[in-house]
């Protein structure tokens, strides 16, 4: 009994519940640990949809092979191609099983799954549950790993914290040092595989769309640990949010659509009410510099004209911040956008409707992660079911699935595909992971004969890092530290990147460094203590940062959302390659190599802009009119 | 808005322990108020800055925070002696006295430390009442059963309790002392009940609230439904597994089995 | 994979295991033996209103202690309100009402509820003890506990249910208080519970259905309520003055001081010679001491 193989997922989203309920259905019992009860996982934030192939798409003319082509396109050909493939092929399925688990999906008429349209493709392929479709995904799965944490085969640790991978002589994962966010205990867990699902690291910009625990704590300490990243410099900036206190709120672009303006005071730093600021004042930039599309020129040009604009300082009272602006629209148009409205108005407590709007870009999904690897099948089309190294890093029996995951959106994300990928990796690499810990072959020694001292040896070292922080008695505030990473990282690595302010931000990112070594915790207690979680996680942060930056560095080409303003085109000879990142443990510094990346399916070709990217805008847009 | 210049700073009164069954005192934070901004930021300030209107510096306060737009229900705590989320809850629309707001935590559910409780209950009974779909495996089995748009809004209005706690904490009749189950089960049982595959499990489901604690132990205080942030119709679930339940006892009477 | 074993069932006692039906029964109990009767009760001692209130009155309450199986009906309610009562003091406890800070509509009528409960406990008590048991308390009840005199002597058969029910309402405002509060707190009790069962026993379901049951609870609450209102008007608003011989001389007979209280309120009494006269007259007619 004590050697029966077992497994731990870290995380407990959308790809940390699938990941349980296949491997524990498999007949693997499974201990899943999250820093939040699983339900609360970020997961939920998601709106508009999931995508898939289906029938009525299919008999338009659409196909799993042109979904699986569009995630490329929109990757920029920076994903591999056989695991989208599956993905894509696999996205049917999928949808099918969560409409078997219970998922409300919207329905039509006759009772059948309604779709929406999406970015990226002109047909309707996009399943969705009201406006909170990951919501009801996260829920559904919630729901089975209930199941089977009733029949006894799922045990959850939930407010516990992943430290470290447990990691042998022989290099293979063991299991995990964990901590117990409310008692403070700390113990390590044994297990043959880890499954790391534990998200995007939108915190370490501050502020982000994500909630805030996605502070990529976890990921960072993996590479720490020896895992490499791939592909870190690719971050999701989405164009309009809604600048908060605490985080960026999404504001859908149906606003522009309807006829929304963006607008800046015409004077830096203007402190007027914007209803006092004059027509002849004010300055329409996007209108003013594109005068054909105005205010819907395609999003990533209104995404870096906005940051230009506040880069400028023309932001409103010189902050990051502009107007969009639809209080001189007809009621019945601002009716239609209601449901929005009222999230805006709920948050800031302005009516829109009357008030213009205060938004900004905002960082939201990280498609870079931990690296992963795969079995093709010999085609190429798809990866072997169930083959051990499924989505697992270079560290034998550590897995990466979900958004901690590089794999499958390449430079850029598809809507409704973040969904798609966290699903499929938990359904159909979670075979790998249970075949992994059964078949036995690719670890001697199971992680139940491990010996004691390694686990020991892992525990003293979180330990001392504890103690250490405890007793560090310096000047540095580590929410001063926190808050001066993000502003940094959000100048220096978001929308427009360069060279030298790269660079400056690389050696700005090491001060804080340094900083963190003389911080002082403003709790130094064993019972609860979010001060030392924090702040453990801001030294992580910093070091993941780090990797974003050299990976941007490095990468001296613009694709996808990477877009360097020193280098403002895609050059795929040498670029069209994995950014993979290695920590030099003894130098504490990232290390990058380049990986080729094989494209036995579809050939690279351009991603061209205008007139593409304008129908694929239009497209959304008649999307957003219908969601959120 | 009243065109008196509002406050610079206001006063946070937070109600603090070291756990459930400590002694409790509060403290007050002087923090600077920004625009639009929520007990969150508020909170970040405390946490950044932790030290009280006395001057003394004092440990931050602890709180259980997640997405931060009110659909994890993490944040949830009384604010101003009234349940809700606080990441959507403005400072500036709720000064009370002119410049202060209080924060308690949840009083039903055991502390944690200061503001964070452990509403594991709530899962607990959501594992108690089999509040899950019974599928026969993640196996590709075709298309779920098709339902109408009726039948999808009525489920999808159930469906978006984020277990937050607010109808428990409003509720009279829900203690810590007892064991009462509240609103947040009945809508789900309500929710999986209404599936067609659900439906499977309906009569056990009835069964375990027909028990202590069920819905029979309803005081019809109806807060629930006032406090709920998504608005859940949580006054129909109560009534209709009411229903459902007397017309279960019946069956079961006559069938002899139970 | 597709079964759900399900966990050992917990062990529940007698009682536990009977909860749906001791809750059912306990709703039921408060609605028909109880709540019937305190409509019927109320109609009954609204005719107090009426101008000839003595006689019309008096009818009523004949017509009650002629009921057959008077006894049956008696314990039929005893059984329900105690039982009614019993369970609802332990139900009553299990929750904490919160009205201070969630000061809504419906969570005030539930708390109103359980203190009205509690009120109408005590009231019933009190009721029943000093009108069916003759209990007396105090001394001010004494105005009731005549009736004890009554029966088997003189003035059996003279109808005195108005003229001592309008002496003890009279005598003091303590008892208009005690009876308007007691009454008040039975309807409201019966009328909500009328509105909270039809949610428990799952009739009203929607929102807009328990708002129209609502309205019709509300109706029959202000019907109540103009019942023993009418009652309380009545038995305050009658004048001595109305009184016939015979009540007269009962009334000094069974009342401590019965003759003072009748001349100051102006009333013409009969002389103490034609009291006894009349009295010997009965007895003589009567065959009786």
């Amino acid at each position: 009994m004590a050697d029966h193989p077992r497994v731990i997922v870290v995380g407990g989203g959308l790809a940390g519940l699938a990941a349980t309920v296949r491997v524990a259905e498999a007949g693997v019992p499974v201990d899943l640990f999250s820093m939040v009860p699983v339900k609360r996982s970020h997961s939920v934030c998601a709106q508009g949809g999931i995508n898939a192939c289906n029938t009525v798409a299919r008999q338009q003319g659409y196909s799993e092979w042109q979904h699986m082509d569009e995630t490329l396109l929109g990757g920029d050909f920076l994903n591999h191609q056989p695991p989208v493939f599956e993905m894509t092929h696999w996205a049917p399925k999928i949808i099918d099983l969560l409409d078997r688990m219970g998922v409300p999906f919207n329905r039509t008429k006759e009772g059948f799954r309604d779709l929406r349209l999406f970015g990226g493709s002109i047909f309707k392929r996009t399943h969705f549950a009201g406006a909170s479709t990951g919501q009801q995904l996260l829920y559904a799965l919630d729901e089975q790993t209930r199941r089977y944490e009733a029949e006894g085969k799922v045990n959850k640790h939930e407010f516990w914290e992943f430290l470290w991978p447990v990691i042998d002589d022989n290099g293979h994962c063991k299991g995990i040092v964990a901590q117990d966010m409310r008692t403070m205990e700390m113990k390590a867990l044994r297990a043959d595989a880890v499954v790391m699902a534990t998200g995007g690291c939108g915190m370490l910009y501050g502020k982000s769309t994500m909630s805030v625990i996605c502070t990529g704590g976890a990921a960072s300490r993996c590479y720490q640990a020896g895992a490499w990243l791939g592909n870190p410099e690719m971050i999701q900036v989405h164009p309009t949010a809604i600048p908060g206190e605490d985080k960026c709120r999404l504001m859908s672009e149906s606003a522009r659509g309807e006829g929304g303006r963006v607008w800046v005071p015409r004077k830096k730093g203007d402190d007027r009410k914007p209803a006092d600021i004059p027509e002849d004042e004010r300055w329409y930039f996007l209108e003013e510099k594109y005068p054909k599309y105005g205010n819907l020129v395609p999003r990533d040009i209104a995404t870096r004209e906005i940051f230009f604009v506040c880069q400028d300082g023309y932001g409103i009272s010189g902050g990051n911040m502009v107007y969009l602006d639809i209080t001189h629209l007809p009621m019945e148009t601002k009716n239609k956008l209601a449901a929005i409205l009222e999230i805006y108005e709920k948050f800031t407590g302005d009516d829109p409707r009357f008030t213009p709007m205060k938004i900004f870009p905002a960082v939201h999904y990280s498609m870079g992660g931990l690296y992963s690897t795969y079995t093709a099948v010999d085609d190429a089309r798809g990866m072997v079911s169930g083959a051990h190294n499924n989505m697992m890093t270079n560290i034998p029996g550590l897995y990466a699935f979900g958004e901690v995951n590089y794999a499958y959106h390449g430079a850029t994300r598809l809507g409704a595909n973040a969904l798609l990928s966290c699903i499929f990796d938990g359904l159909f690499c979670g075979l790998s992971v249970a075949n992994y810990v059964r078949d036995g072959v690719a670890h001697e020694q199971s992680a139940g004969q491990a010996p004691d001292s390694l686990f020991q040896k892992y525990v003293d070292q979180e330990q001392a890092k504890v103690e250490r922080l405890i007793a560090n008695d310096g000047q540095n505030n580590p929410y001063e530290i926190w808050r001066e990473m993000g502003e940094e990282m959000i100048a220096s690595a978001t929308v427009v990147k360069t060279e030298d302010r790269l660079n400056q931000a690389y050696t700005k990112i090491n001060e804080l460094k340094e900083q963190f070594k003389s911080i002082k915790l403003s709790d130094t207690g064993t019972w609860t203590n979010q001060n030392l979680s924090f702040s453990r996680a801001v030294g992580d942060m910093l070091k993941y940062a780090e990797t974003i930056l050299a990976g941007s560095i490095a990468r001296k080409e613009s694709r996808g959302s990477h877009y360097r303003l020193d280098y403002p085109k895609r050059i795929d000879d040498p670029f069209h390659k994995t950014t993979l990142v290695k920590y030099n443990a003894a130098e504490d510094k990232p290390e990058i190599t380049w990986e080729d990346i094989p494209l036995p399916l579809v050939p690279l070709r351009d991603r061209s802009y205008g007139k593409v990217e304008a129908a694929a805008e239009k497209d959304e847009k008649k999307e957003e009119a219908t969601s959120v | 808005m009243i065109a008196s210049s509002p406050p610079k700073t206001f006063i946070l009164k937070i109600k603090r322990s070291l756990g459930e069954g400590k002694p409790s005192h509060w403290e007050s934070f002087e923090v600077p108020i920004r625009p639009s901004m929520n007990i969150i930021s508020a909170l970040q300030y405390v946490a950044a800055n932790p030290v009280t209107t006395d001057g003394k510096n004092v440990e931050p306060v602890v709180w259980d925070a997640g997405c931060l737009e009110e659909v994890c229900g993490a944040c949830t705590m009384v604010i101003n002696g009234h349940v809700r989320q606080s990441c959507s809850c403005l400072v500036a629309e709720n000064l009370q006295d002119g410049n202060t707001i209080t924060l308690e935590p949840m009083s039903k559910f055991p502390v944690v430390r200061d503001l964070w409780v452990d509403r594991q209950r709530m899962f607990d009974n959501l594992k108690k009442i089999h509040g899950w779909v019974p599928i026969d495996g993640t196996h590709d089995l075709g298309a779920g059963p098709t339902e109408t748009q009726e039948e999808q809004e009525q489920r999808y209005a159930y469906s978006r309790c984020m277990t937050c706690g607010c109808c428990l904490e409003a509720c009279p009749q829900f203690t810590k002392d007892n064991d009462f189950k509240g609103a947040q089960v009945f809508a789900q049982i309500e929710y999986f009940n209404s599936h067609a595959t659900g439906k499977e499990l309906a009569a056990e489901r009835l069964d375990v609230i027909m028990e202590p604690g069920g819905i029979t132990d309803c005081g019809n205080s109806q807060n629930c439904v006032k406090v709920c942030p998504k608005e859940l119709p949580l006054l129909d679930a109560i009534a209709s597994l009411g229903r459902k339940t007397t017309v279960h006892a019946v069956k079961r009477f006559f069938s002899g089995k139970k | 994979m597709s079964a759900t074993p399900t966990a050992a069932p917990p062990q529940l006692s007698l009682i536990e295991r009977h909860h749906f039906l001791l809750r059912r029964l306990h709703s039921l109990s408060g609605i028909v033996p109880v709540g019937l009767f305190v409509i019927f009760h109320l109609f009954t001692n609204a005719q107090m209103i009426w101008p000839d209130a003595g006689a019309t009155f008096q009818h009523e309450v004949d017509f009650i202690h002629s009921m057959p199986a008077l006894l049956f009906i008696e314990i039929s309610l005893w059984v329900g309100i105690g039982f009614h009562a019993a369970l609802g003091l332990v139900y009553t406890f299990t929750g904490q009402g919160n009205v201070k800070n969630y000061s809504y509509s419906a969570n005030l009528r539930y708390t109103l509820q359980r203190i009205t409960g509690i009120l109408a406990l005590i009231f019933i008590f009190f009721h029943i003890a000093t009108l069916r048991w003759r209990w007396d308390f105090f001394g001010w009840f004494t105005p009731f506990y005549g009736q004890l005199k009554i029966d088997g002597s003189y003035g059996k058969g003279v109808p005195m249910s108005m003229p001592l029910t309008a002496y003890a309402l009279q005598y003091s405002w303590i008892v208009v208080l005690f009876y308007v509060i007691g009454v008040a707190s039975v309807v409201y009790h019966w009328a909500n519970g009328l509105w909270t069962a039809a949610i428990s026993w799952g009739l009203t379901i929607t929102p807009k259905a328990q708002q129209r049951w609502g309205a019709v609870c509300l109706l029959l609450f202000i019907a109540l309520t103009a019942f023993w209102g009418a009652a309380i008007y009545g038995a305050l608003a009658y004048s001595y003055q109305e009184m016939t011989t015979d009540q007269k001389i009962v009334f000094m007979e069974v009342i401590p001081d019965g003759r003072e209280v009748l001349i100051d309120h102006g009333v013409e009494v009969p002389s103490e010679a034609e009291a006894e006269r009349r009295q010997m007259e009965y007895a003589a007619s009567h065959g009786g001491s």
